[in-house]
């Protein structure tokens, strides 16, 4: 069972309003490799995974990006809020605007909506827990772009702490595929 | 939002996130004793923490967490995206640099 | 199996310890990460870990 704390995991300071910015960070919220994709991944394959370290691992780490999810639509948020239209036309946020005005909405940087098609459990913990690797040195990489064309520094500060997030979160998937080889390789001993 | 509050909140997530580090740490490591000492000792901390924020700013958590004055607490602002936390500034629409 | 020298090791990455005593092809490991070097709460939010050795900062590009 899920429950909500009413408080970000770490504090967004967003200083400027800017559209262009919202429509490329929104990239995270709604995107391939972004904090709802990681979220789900980690929370649909927790049902099968074999050990109780896998479980609690994915359990925890999926609860964790819930709030990232959190944090990057808060930031689109704020770099979006009572924007008038004159300020939207011409950016690249406009696309969003047509369809969603100032909601919020999880698509990509290129306007593609979420989707399933995002993760995978394959009905082989070894393949999974790989899949959560890849999945957290990608968007350690799109959060390194993210800070490159970034220039608010509240906004950059919320991306490294997100950044180093999942650095951490490798390792302890790394650490969860040892104990699933271990537990696996023990099994097969008669 | 005062200074007390919003200091308050502040030890909170540095106290909060402690934990959360430590236990994903022993979710992998659930024998490292000294681990498991820092996290209960911590998750003590947090607790008085959150108690004390809770008595004077109503609820953090809901669902039976935490207890409400009336009228019901829960819903009132402000809620983690909004200004009061966000510090949003009067500051001119700006455009993101090309370079 | 030939065992980096320690010395030439840079200090972020944890002795050959924490890796299993017999590694096996086709395989990948991730080192365990030993508990030391906790950083002080006001810094571990703000760096985004509580753990000295998992903290890999990023140096943004020059513009």
């Amino acid at each position: 069972m899920w429950i909500y704390e009413k408080k970000l995991e770490y504090p967004v300071k967003v200083s400027t309003c800017n559209p262009a910015l919202a429509a490329m960070i929104i990239e995270q919220f709604g995107g391939a490799d972004g904090e709802l994709a990681a979220s789900l991944r980690y929370l649909t394959q927790r049902w099968t995974m074999p050990t109780n370290q896998a479980k609690a691992i994915l359990t925890d780490i999926g609860t964790e990006e819930l709030a990232h999810w959190e944090m990057i639509g808060t930031i689109v948020y704020q770099l979006t809020k009572d924007l008038p239209e004159s300020k939207i036309v011409g950016t690249p946020f406009e696309q969003h605007y047509v369809n969603h005005g100032l909601d919020l909405y999880p698509h990509d940087a290129s306007g593609v909506q979420f989707s399933a098609k995002y993760f995978n459990a394959k009905g082989d913990p070894i393949a999974n827990l790989h899949e959560n690797m890849a999945a957290e040195q990608k968007a350690r990489a799109t959060y390194e772009h993210l800070i490159n064309i970034s220039d608010d520094p509240g906004v950059i500060d919320a991306l490294r702490f997100l950044r180093q997030r999942e650095v951490v979160h490798f390792q302890r998937f790394g650490e969860a595929l040892r104990i699933v080889q271990e537990y696996q390789d023990s099994k097969k001993i008669f | 939002m005062d200074m007390n509050r919003e200091q308050l909140m502040r030890k909170i997530q540095e106290v909060e996130f402690a934990v959360i580090d430590i236990n994903l740490f022993l979710d992998t490591h659930p024998t490292h004793q000294q681990a498991l000492m820092d996290f209960n000792k911590l998750t003590q901390e947090l607790m008085n923490l959150k108690m004390m924020y809770e008595r004077q700013y109503g609820p953090l958590t809901n669902f039976g967490y935490a207890p409400s004055q009336y009228p019901w607490q829960w819903i009132e602002s402000p809620w983690p995206w909004e200004d009061e936390y966000t510090c949003k500034e009067d500051m001119p629409c700006g455009f993101m640099k090309r370079s | 199996m030939n065992m980096p020298n320690p010395k030439h090791m840079p200090k972020h990455i944890p002795m050959p310890m924490y890796m299993p005593k017999d590694v096996k092809l086709a395989r990948a490991y991730v080192p365990d990460q030993p508990y030391e070097r906790l950083f002080p709460l006001n810094e571990a939010l703000m760096k985004g870990t509580l753990f000295a050795n998992l903290y890999q900062p990023y140096n943004r590009k020059n513009q």
